[in-house]
């Protein structure tokens, strides 16, 4: 017998140590990007101030700063960001693909339309994330349509995702080619991704559908991890391949199209994250999804706290932030990814 | 004839060459019916008796002024531009065994867009002429990085080729977006550019690149044959006895020098790349030595159609052929899509 | 159970041992696209016995274990499993009582022995049931059984190509199921892991009773480790039965083309096929 034990196993005790100080850090992290996102601004606030001005306790003046202005574009970032983050999780493990993300799909795209035609029509500010999520749940139903043949193939569906998206981005550039100058930006505003000027009414409305997804996310995980094996061992263990990879699809779309609503189509975040969060805890599991969520939310917070206060420019998208953060990191991760001794079984 | 030695026996050999040889004959008139077509239509039709006489210096009016001072330099520039990024997806997609490569997905456009809009911004640049070098330099700053990147052990993995472009390619977008809403002009100036059009463009915009165009279509063919035997997969490929790395280079340079000149000269126009060796694989066959020569007629074939469609459907205005490209090309890959994965 | 109208194939009794768990088809076609692969197959699998399924390249031999395990609906015809239809059942019902190893399965990222394992638990679970005692013991049998369960915690991408086949048989087991189908098992391992792999087989079914199908390409080691042999040419039943009963040159010439002798193997008895050496190669050993 070879049973020669080959260096590289993690023992379960460490990666589970590795699990908790990692959520431990995020959550810790979390909290201090969300304190210094309610203290800091035109008027600064001390950080006790600030936090029971969010409870409503303390000055008028600075309850109303904190409740209407940096509070809700706060939670919006966190709200967006975790639902980038798991929907880049459970997309890139159905398309296994490392690119796979709401862009390839076309939800992107999608939201960038709806948004866009509503900013056409000349439509009030709170309509446009309606638009945004219509437009995003519109680009799956196509894609879904298009890419189911008696089931839905991996290959297919990425082709016609990349299919759907560049369609939909080109109809995006054809509005922002023929609108009047002003219209034009802030269409391009919008495409780019921005929390800013988000209302709690919109907050609390996506927060509460986001929880809804997220818990959906997580109880089918096992549907997902069986999906991982392949359709063949997937199918012999019963599982209904089709069914279980559209319902998870509609999860994901569902993730990305309420995170697009809030911020707009931000790039990169659910591209990087998955990556970041399995170079941490190694293998997929359900507690990696829930991460996945929790590391989104801090990368978009802090993105969004470097437009408002670090950036000397005025109006920058969060998302050039996001992608400009995310890039080297995922190049990096990416590369150790493809190193000649893992593809080699690939 | 001995490159189709290995062809069916007794009637294959002169049967598929006389088959390749007709179809790049149809190629070739369609192309002229195109081209014909270009300098015909537009916000003002001409007749094509009126477009000859124009052509050769019979006719004077305004018609013949449409012809040879508008449409006479759109469609050359047409028919360059649509041949470079023809040659330089079929060229993309061999050196990076990957059937969905082209030049956008190697980050150069974006490259090109993003050098552009600063250049735009910095030094208030507003005339496409004057765009030229800057979109060339993005461009093959853009590619180059991306080339970089996938160098691994003195070659280019085509792997880390794909995702580093892809997420350079998405970097520099948003990049771009930012700089252009810092600056309402840029915006106004750079919109129109970045959609990918041939209008509005003397033929002064094609001088300046036409040599490396041309240089880099003689690489390009030059290596096609070479090009084959990558796709064996770089062991086969190498045990055939061909220099992998240096094969793989020169096609790397090759699709710099063509698409940088052509997004220089156009703007980022989508898809040509992608669809034109689509097109001619299915007539001429996945060798690349015809492969390469049917793209160099594919790809204007495609633009010049397209640039003529969009200067139709909203008369008397018209779309960008960047734009018109992108919604021909979408459903053309999604048909691909259904053909590929049973 | 109606009065079913097909006719006994072959004279066997049906003994209430030979019923469970015997799989059967009946005037089965099998297409990909528009091809027709697997034509008018008409076969029963006998239960609780080991049997290979063998032929030349692309006779159908992978296609028909799809069949038989769901994977492929019928172009006509049908698939049973004691006597129900197996494309009428309830996809988990049929995962639990039949298990499928593919001819090459699709290893996930970076996972480890034991949760590659834990997912053969799949058709037990309900979506919200916890993982059970009864979940936890199948999986530890099934590591014991095939040797990984030192390879536990290791991730399955690292590990060599026998133990790595171990560990996917290990998830099949782990699915606990009467019924055990296996593609082409010993593909890609060399001699010593293909015989630990059918070793395992062998006691799988001697130590725990399963019954076992399995696609092989070797014929010495078909007859050697199976009960039952089904032999298949071009999507259609060449022969079927024990090897000692149906292997002779005669067969061998016909479905593979070549001149062969049979002779009893020297360890087991059981037939072992010896190719006639070609004129071209006399030459060259004699060289």
């Amino acid at each position: 017998m070879t049973s020669v034990v080959r260096k590289g196993a993690t023992s379960r005790a460490r990666l589970r140590r590795r699990v908790l100080a990692f959520t431990a850090t995020g959550a810790a992290a979390l909290f201090v990007l969300l304190t210094v996102s309610l203290t800091t601004g035109e008027m600064s606030i001390p950080a006790t101030t600030a936090l029971r001005a969010l409870v409503g306790l303390g000055d008028p003046g600075d309850v109303l700063v904190v409740q209407q202005f940096r509070a809700p574009r706060s939670v919006a970032a966190i709200v967006a960001g975790a639902g980038l983050g798991a929907a880049g999780c459970v997309l890139q493990r159905l398309f296994r693909n490392p690119l796979a993300s709401p862009d390839v799909m076309g939800v992107t795209g999608g939201a960038s339309l709806g948004a866009v035609a509503l900013i056409a029509a000349g439509a009030s500010q709170t309509l446009i994330p309606l638009g945004a999520l219509g437009g995003g749940l519109l680009a799956a139903l196509l894609l879904g349509v298009f890419a189911w043949r008696s089931g839905l193939a991996v290959t297919r569906l990425v082709l016609t995702g990349l299919a759907v998206q560049a369609g939909l981005a080109a109809a995006v550039n054809l509005m922002i080619v023929r609108f009047p100058a002003e219209l034009a930006g802030s269409a391009l505003q919008w495409t780019t991704g921005s929390v800013y000027g988000r209302t709690w009414p919109e907050v609390w409305g996506a927060a509460g559908a986001m929880v809804l997804a997220l818990t959906a996310a997580l109880v089918l995980h096992r549907r997902l991890a069986v999906l991982d094996l392949g359709d063949d061992s997937a199918g012999a263990l019963g599982l209904n391949t089709s069914t279980a990879r559209l319902q998870l699809m509609v999860i994901a779309v569902v993730l990305a199209s309420l995170a697009a609503a809030l911020a707009g189509p931000v790039t990169f975040v659910a591209l990087a994250v998955p990556h970041i969060v399995r170079f941490v805890t190694g293998p997929p599991t359900a507690a990696s999804l829930a991460l996945a969520s929790l590391t989104g939310a801090v990368l978009l917070l802090a993105s969004d706290l470097v437009v408002q206060h670090l950036l000397p420019i005025e109006g920058l998208p969060v998302g050039a932030v996001t992608a400009t953060l995310g890039a080297p990191w995922l190049l990096v991760l990416m590369f150790r990814q493809s190193s000649p001794v893992q593809r080699s079984h690939a | 004839m001995t490159a189709t030695q290995r062809g069916a026996p007794t009637t294959g050999v002169p049967f598929r060459a006389f088959r390749h040889i007709t179809l790049f004959l149809v190629g070739l008139g369609a192309l002229t019916l195109c081209t014909a077509l270009s300098l015909a239509l537009g916000a003002r039709s001409v007749p094509l008796s009126t477009v000859t006489d124009a052509l050769f210096g019979d006719a004077h009016g305004r018609d013949a002024l449409v012809v040879t001072g508008l449409r006479l330099p759109r469609t050359v520039i047409g028919l360059a531009v649509g041949a470079a990024l023809g040659v330089a997806g079929a060229v993309a997609q061999a050196i990076t065994r990957n059937p969905l490569a082209s030049p956008t997905t190697l980050g150069i456009n974006a490259g090109a867009g993003f050098a552009v809009v600063v250049a735009i911004f910095a030094l208030k640049l507003n005339d496409p002429v004057e765009y030229v070098w800057f979109a060339f330099a993005g461009a093959a700053g853009a590619a180059l990085f991306a080339q970089a990147l996938a160098r691994r052990a003195g070659d280019i993995d085509p792997v880390r080729l794909a995702l580093g472009g892809t997420v350079l390619q998405l970097v520099l977008l948003s990049w771009t977006s930012a700089v252009m809403l810092m600056n309402q002009r840029t915006l106004d100036e750079a919109r129109f550019w970045l959609a990918g059009s041939l209008s509005g463009r003397p033929l002064d915009v094609l001088w300046p690149v036409l040599p490396t165009l041309m240089l880099g279509l003689v690489i390009a063919l030059a290596v096609s044959p070479a090009l084959n035997a990558l796709a064996l997969g770089d062991d086969s490929a190498q045990a055939l006895g061909v220099p992998v790395t240096r094969i793989r280079l020169a096609g790397g340079i090759a699709v710099v020098l063509l698409a940088g000149s052509a997004v220089a000269v156009a703007g980022p126009v989508a898809f040509i790349g992608l669809a034109a060796p689509h097109l001619v694989r299915p007539l001429l066959g996945g060798d690349h030595r015809l492969l390469v020569p049917g793209c160099l007629i594919a790809g204007p074939l495609l633009l010049l159609s397209a640039d003529v469609l969009g200067r139709l459907v909203i008369r008397p205005s018209e779309l960008e052929v960047g734009i018109v490209t992108a919604f021909l090309g979408a459903p053309l890959l999604a048909l691909l899509a259904r053909k590929v994965a049973r | 159970m109606t009065g079913a109208p097909e006719p006994r194939m072959t004279g066997e009794q049906e003994s209430p041992m030979a019923a469970a768990n015997q799989l059967s088809t009946q005037a089965l076609d099998l297409r990909y696209g528009d091809r027709l692969v697997v034509s008018g197959l008409d076969l029963t699998l006998p239960g609780g016995a080991v049997t290979a399924i063998v032929g030349p390249n692309a006779c159908g031999k992978s296609t028909l274990l799809r069949g038989l395990s769901r994977l492929l609906a019928p172009a006509a015809g049908s698939v049973t499993l004691d006597g129900a239809d197996i494309h009428r059942m309830p996809a988990r019902a049929l995962a639990l009582r039949m298990g499928l190893l593919p001819q090459q399965p699709v290893t996930p990222e970076a996972i480890t022995v034991e949760a590659l394992v834990r997912l053969g638990r799949y058709p037990h679970q309900r979506l919200l049931s916890p993982w059970s005692a009864t979940d936890q013991k199948a999986v530890d049998e099934a590591l014991g059984r095939t040797g990984t369960a030192v390879l536990r915690d290791h991730p399955v991408d690292q590990l060599s190509g026998g133990q790595r086949q171990r560990a996917w048989i290990a998830l099949a087991l782990a699915q606990d199921t009467e019924l055990l189908l296996l593609d082409e098992p010993t593909t890609f391992l060399d001699l010593r892991h293909q015989l630990d792999v059918l070793d395992l087989v062998a006691a799988l079914h001697a130590e725990a009773g399963r019954t076992v199908v399995m696609v092989l390409h070797d014929l010495g080691q078909a007859a050697r480790y199976a009960d039952h042999m089904v032999v298949l040419k071009d999507g259609r039943l060449a022969a079927a039965g024990t090897p000692a009963d149906i292997l002779d040159a005669d067969l061998v010439r016909s479905v593979f083309d070549v001149d062969c002798r049979v002779i009893p193997d020297p360890e087991t008895g059981t037939p072992l096929v010896i190719p006639k050496g070609s004129a071209m190669r006399h030459s060259a050993a004699s060289a």
